[in-house]
């Protein structure tokens, strides 16, 4: 996709944005409204100029794709597992959870070897820096961390 | 005064409180360089600690802390591009460029002496200008907020050189994010849109570790590189960095310094303020600022000087007038009264003898932080010797525990990822991450300064006489109004010359 196609799309985007911020604002009792609203006129009015930038004025906007050559499904691994990671963190806890997603993201972005040498290294990666957060996170700064029906 | 100057001087260099401020100091960093650990946190838990110490000890103890930490937000941020607090985001800008062309080593020293510098100067004006500066801060009202407000986002031009609409319309959606939750004037709830955890609004730091942490992680992810950078120590780096520093940047230093100085002693402003406003200012003087956000050291010296500047001026309305101006110095202000010291005008003349060992203990600390902070950069340096695969799994895991322990929410986490995600493809469409934590981190002083203003000029019958006609405001909008101007300026200047220079 060319940069303008995405100019487009995002100039749009902001348009909508403003529009469904500009209708809360209606709420906002004066003067408590004059400034949020001028953040979303400014805003509208950059999104506008945005579009009306890709649509006739293109020239002046870079050749690129830069969503091209991306390796999304490196990315998506990333961005799957972080959310899976999320959800059994709330459940699970914290400890337990971090301990295999490291397992796991790690062999995912790694070279994906299977064998018991590799996953007993990344195991002993996962133990060293869950211990070491345990320690400096738990024992000494005393943060808490999010709490789970295991540890 | 000299007397108690003398037994400050003598109590901050005995062996046991340097042992005391170097512990301290090494947790510092250690706290700063992880994101979401904040120097307020780090001050907070020591405060206990103090309970059996003589008060000068306790205190020095809490000081050497502060300042570790907020030198410590660089490391991450020149090797990680992850900003270990607020107050290094500006850091990142040349640190992390730097980095990628095999100068990490320099950044990281770079950084670690114009700290020190920035610490130093600080003190000094803590020493010796307390009560004058503390008056000026009282001067600061909600007009001269929104100015100063203001005149940081003016940096916005000088960050988005590819593309300005993008660079703008990534300020003023920080500054719409900053707008989400209860409104400061009616406290109603406002652009929730039936979300309930978003009346709590948008959290400075764990949008930050999203839009820089987590994007860049899927950044080095997307570039399926082995390693984030390549690094081998280089020879002659402290000879180098001092004499850059010392010959070149000099001018440079003194005014970050002075603008962090000036910047922390405003209740509410502080590091990251400070930290953008002097980074705008260096590359607005810089001869090359085309430079700048592609390796400049220039920015890492106005950045770190800066924002160690406002460790110690931030502590100057809480010595002078009582009042905590800075989270940190709130919780300085528990640790100084659990000792029976009441901070205020009679402060140093009642316990002048810890007000003083404090104050200087404030430069020792800086200049051990020189040696620590030198040996603990070797330290983290080797983080570019760890495959990246291993570093961006890792860096995960500390991105969900600093953003959940700001408030103990498991929204923050989901607002670190959404962030994140938001801030990559963002990012890979023209949209820097720096002017969107900008507005963010602006939006809440100026809408609070414009807010208060306004309901000030009502009273007043007269909007110029409230937002103009006051002096600090006058010269803020002069300031805006320059920097604005002077950057076009510049480049007609430049083009005129290209062409004279093509003609010829």
């Amino acid at each position: 996709m060319s940069m303008r196609k995405i100019n487009i799309i995002v100039g749009t985007v902001i348009l909508v944005l403003s529009y469904f911020f500009w209708t809360d604002a209606a709420a906002i009792r004066p003067p408590a409204h004059i400034y949020p609203k001028t953040v979303i006129g400014i805003t509208a009015f950059l999104g506008l100029t945005l579009l009306i930038q890709a649509l006739f004025f293109s020239k002046g906007i870079a050749d690129v794709k830069p969503l091209e050559n991306m390796k999304i499904g490196r990315v998506l691994i990333v961005i799957i597992s972080t959310i899976i990671y999320y959800y059994c963190l709330k459940t699970i806890g914290f400890f337990v959870t971090s301990f295999f997603f490291i397992i796991v993201l790690t062999w995912l972005l790694g070279d994906r070897q299977i064998g018991l040498k590799v996953f007993a290294k990344l195991g002993l990666l996962s133990i060293v820096v869950m211990g070491l957060v345990y320690v400096s996170f738990k024992i000494f700064l005393k943060v808490p961390t999010p709490p789970g029906i295991l540890f | 005064m000299l007397a108690d100057f003398l037994i400050g001087l003598q109590n901050s260099l005995n062996p046991i409180n340097i042992l005391i401020m170097s512990l301290a100091l090494a947790g510092g960093i250690a706290i700063g360089t992880l994101p979401g650990l904040s120097a307020t946190m780090g001050v907070a838990l020591l405060v206990p600690l103090t309970f059996g110490m003589e008060p000068s000890s306790g205190l020095l103890m809490l000081g050497a802390m502060y300042c570790g930490a907020i030198y410590g937000g660089a490391n991450s941020a020149i090797l990680i591009n992850t900003p270990g607090t607020p107050s290094a985001v500006c850091t990142t800008f040349d640190g992390y460029p730097l980095t990628r062309k095999g100068r990490a080593d320099e950044a990281l020293f770079t950084a670690l002496v114009s700290s020190v510098i920035g610490g130093i100067i600080g003190t000094i004006f803590l020493m010796f200008a307390t009560q004058p500066l503390a008056l000026i801060s009282l001067k600061f009202g909600s007009p001269e907020y929104f100015w100063m407000a203001i005149f940081g986002l003016t940096i916005i031009s000088s960050l988005s050189e590819g593309n300005m609409i993008k660079g703008l319309l990534g300020g003023v959606l920080g500054l719409l994010l900053a707008t989400i939750g209860i409104d400061p004037v009616t406290g109603h709830n406002r652009f929730i849109f039936g979300f309930r955890p978003l009346v709590e609004g948008i959290t400075v730091i764990p949008a930050m570790i999203g839009f820089f942490s987590f994007a860049q992680i899927l950044s080095l992810v997307d570039e399926d590189q082995k390693y984030l950078a390549s690094y081998t120590p280089n020879k002659g780096i402290v000879s180098k960095v001092i004499g850059q520093i010392f010959k070149k940047s000099k001018k440079n230093v003194f005014r970050s310094s002075l603008i962090g100085t000036f910047v922390g002693l405003l209740p509410g402003a502080g590091g990251n303020v400070a930290s953008f406003v002097a980074y705008n200012e260096t590359k607005r003087w810089a001869k090359n600022p085309e430079d700048f956000g592609k390796g400049e050291v220039n920015g890492i010296i106005a950045s770190e000087s800066s924002n160690n500047a406002t460790v110690s001026s931030s502590l100057i309305p809480l010595l002078s007038l009582g009042i905590p101006g800075s989270p940190v110095a709130a919780v300085l202000l528990g640790g100084l009264l659990i000792h029976g010291l009441q901070p205020g005008a009679k402060l140093f003349i009642e316990s002048g003898d810890i007000a003083y060992t404090f104050i200087i203990g404030l430069v020792v600390a800086n200049l051990l932080m020189l040696f620590i902070g030198y040996f603990g950069m070797r330290l983290f340096a080797q983080v570019l010797n760890v495959p990246s695969h291993y570093i961006a799994t890792i860096v995960i895991v500390l991105s969900v525990i600093g953003s959940y322990a700001i408030r103990n929410s498991l929204f923050d986490v989901v607002l670190m990822i959404v962030c994140g995600i938001v801030g990559f493809f963002a990012l890979r469409v023209g949209f820097e991450p720096g002017p969107i934590v900008l507005g963010l981190i602006l939006g809440s002083i100026a809408e609070e300064g414009f807010s208060l203003s306004l309901l000030m000029a009502n009273a007043q019958g007269s909007m110029f006489g409230t937002f103009v006609a006051r002096p600090i405001s006058a010269f803020l909008i002069f300031m805006c109004i320059m920097a604005i101007v002077s950057p076009i300026y510049v480049r007609i200047k430049k083009s005129r010359k290209n062409k004279s220079l093509e003609n010829a």
